[in-house]
């Protein structure tokens, strides 16, 4: 099940904006009655598409296996391709022009759902490993709020109102006013890295994708107001 | 010495894995008594089912003699799926930026002289590991769910976290949820504790580690390491 045109045209724009050559994104396990089909997304040559489905290479593509089984980012680089039917695998996947380097993020859900999300890039071994670098947290935080996104819209229908626990909200709400996270810490007595800790937890929640954002989406989801503030959060630290 | 073993390559490192599900049945069903769940002789949990990322703190000798574990705080976890009454105002705490530590244990004999130096330096390890391996996932933070006993050991090393709240009783245990914000510097005294400037890690790891974190290369000394 191929996900909305709206959701993946977002994965293309974070392609572009990061110079990277394709996305793949697959969710299986889904909470949903369509569940045992997986959902996706995918900017692979309509050729290649073909070809993997025919050739039943989901079946040991490696990526996938690891994928599954653990939750750290895999590098294609570090695949065992001892095996000929691994180098034969990745050989074709050249010939189909999917990247030279890949990248992928698995996903674990609170639903009990598994995703995978790749990228790959045609740059040269030593931009490769800058690039992992500097992309890595964008990486993480985009293919969250991605796989967020197409769950929504293929409608597991899980997802209330999103509610704002009061400490991320006054957190927000201080930073919709100017303030640091020193600042905050010490209007609130708690600590600057606890102040920082919400801050995160808040821009999950949201699917945002920095601070700035997400004060900007609670004012505008009418999450925080920049007139009210519970008196009892005011109080210095308890002991 | 730390070794970090994914989940899923459990089979790779039998002995290991064996040692910390014993090095846990002794400290969480021996000692403390939690009702935890003994299976063949091991401590071991539906967490463990899936795949979390074990760092594991070893002697010269390569035995276990401390460890944790780290799911992702996205699927399912302790902190939101056992104890949600940590949480603040009851909502989940789930960000692909932070870990959750669990099952923190280090091997103790009873006998405070032996044991503190022993403890001071496996926490002392553990705790740069795993501000190292955040580092290298670009996490913000690791949540942690631990007692009170557990909170003082650790403020006598340096290691404590920060609690997201005011501790509560569960099953008649005063429990704090806490947190560590990654890039922390440790300060001389923990990593005089630990032995060493930055973490011993097992050479044997280290490439696939590398590659699967983007590591920096200076991150992980395997070699020259102070004991």
């Amino acid at each position: 099940m191929h996900i909305d045109e709206a959701v993946s045209s977002v994965l293309e724009d974070f392609l572009r904006e990061w110079g990277l050559s394709n996305g793949a994104y697959a969710a299986l396990n889904l909470p949903t009655p369509a569940g045992a089909r997986p959902l996706l997304a995918v900017t692979y040559s309509a050729e290649w598409q073909k070809h993997y489905a025919q050739s039943g290479y989901v079946d040991l593509d490696p990526i996938v296996r690891s994928g599954l089984g653990g939750f750290l980012p895999i590098d294609w680089a570090e695949i065992d391709r001892g095996d000929p039917i691994i180098r034969k695998f990745f050989g074709e996947a050249q010939e189909f022009d999917v990247g030279a380097n890949g990248l992928t993020i698995p996903i674990r859900g609170r639903l009990g759902e598994f995703a995978l999300f790749t990228i790959t890039s045609n740059e040269t071994d030593s931009a490769w490993r800058a690039l992992k670098r500097e992309l890595l947290r964008d990486l993480m935080i985009f293919s969250f709020n991605f796989h967020a996104a197409a769950l929504h819209s293929a409608g597991p229908g899980d997802e209330a109102a999103v509610h704002l626990p009061l400490r991320e909200a006054s957190c927000l709400r201080w930073k919709a006013l100017g303030k640091t996270d020193d600042d905050i810490g010490r209007i609130l007595g708690i600590s600057p890295h606890t102040v920082r800790f919400h801050l995160e937890s808040a821009r999950a929640r949201l699917s945002t994708t920095n601070t700035t954002h997400t004060v900007a989406r609670a004012l505008a989801l009418g999450l925080i107001n920049m007139s009210y503030e519970p008196n009892y959060l005011l109080t210095k630290k308890r002991r | 010495m730390i070794k970090i073993i994914p989940g899923e390559w459990r089979e790779r490192f039998p002995r290991l894995i064996d040692e910390m599900h014993k090095l846990r049945r002794s400290v969480f069903y021996e000692r403390l008594r939690w009702q935890v769940t003994i299976i063949n002789r091991w401590e071991v949990d539906g967490y463990d089912a899936l795949n979390p990322l074990y760092v594991l703190s070893l002697d010269e000798h390569e035995r276990v003699i401390g460890g944790l574990r780290l799911p992702p705080t996205t699927g399912f976890n302790m902190l939101n799926d056992t104890f949600p009454q940590l949480l603040p105002d009851g909502a989940r705490i789930q960000s692909p930026l932070i870990w959750e530590s669990s099952r923190f244990t280090v091997r103790m004999t009873g006998d405070r002289a032996v044991d503190f130096p022993v403890i001071s330096r496996a926490t002392a390890e553990l705790g740069m590991a795993l501000n190292e391996i955040g580092k290298a996932a670009a996490l913000t933070h690791i949540v942690t769910v631990y007692d009170a006993a557990m909170h003082r050991m650790l403020r006598r090393v340096g290691c404590a976290g920060e609690p997201l709240g005011p501790p509560q009783m569960i099953s008649g245990v005063e429990t704090y949820a806490v947190i560590y914000e990654i890039g922390t510097r440790w300060d001389p005294h923990v990593r005089g504790l630990a032995g060493c400037a930055s973490v011993p890690l097992d050479p044997e790891v280290v490439v696939s580690l590398r590659s699967r974190l983007g590591l920096a290369d200076q991150t992980f000394s395997t070699g020259g390491v102070r004991r």
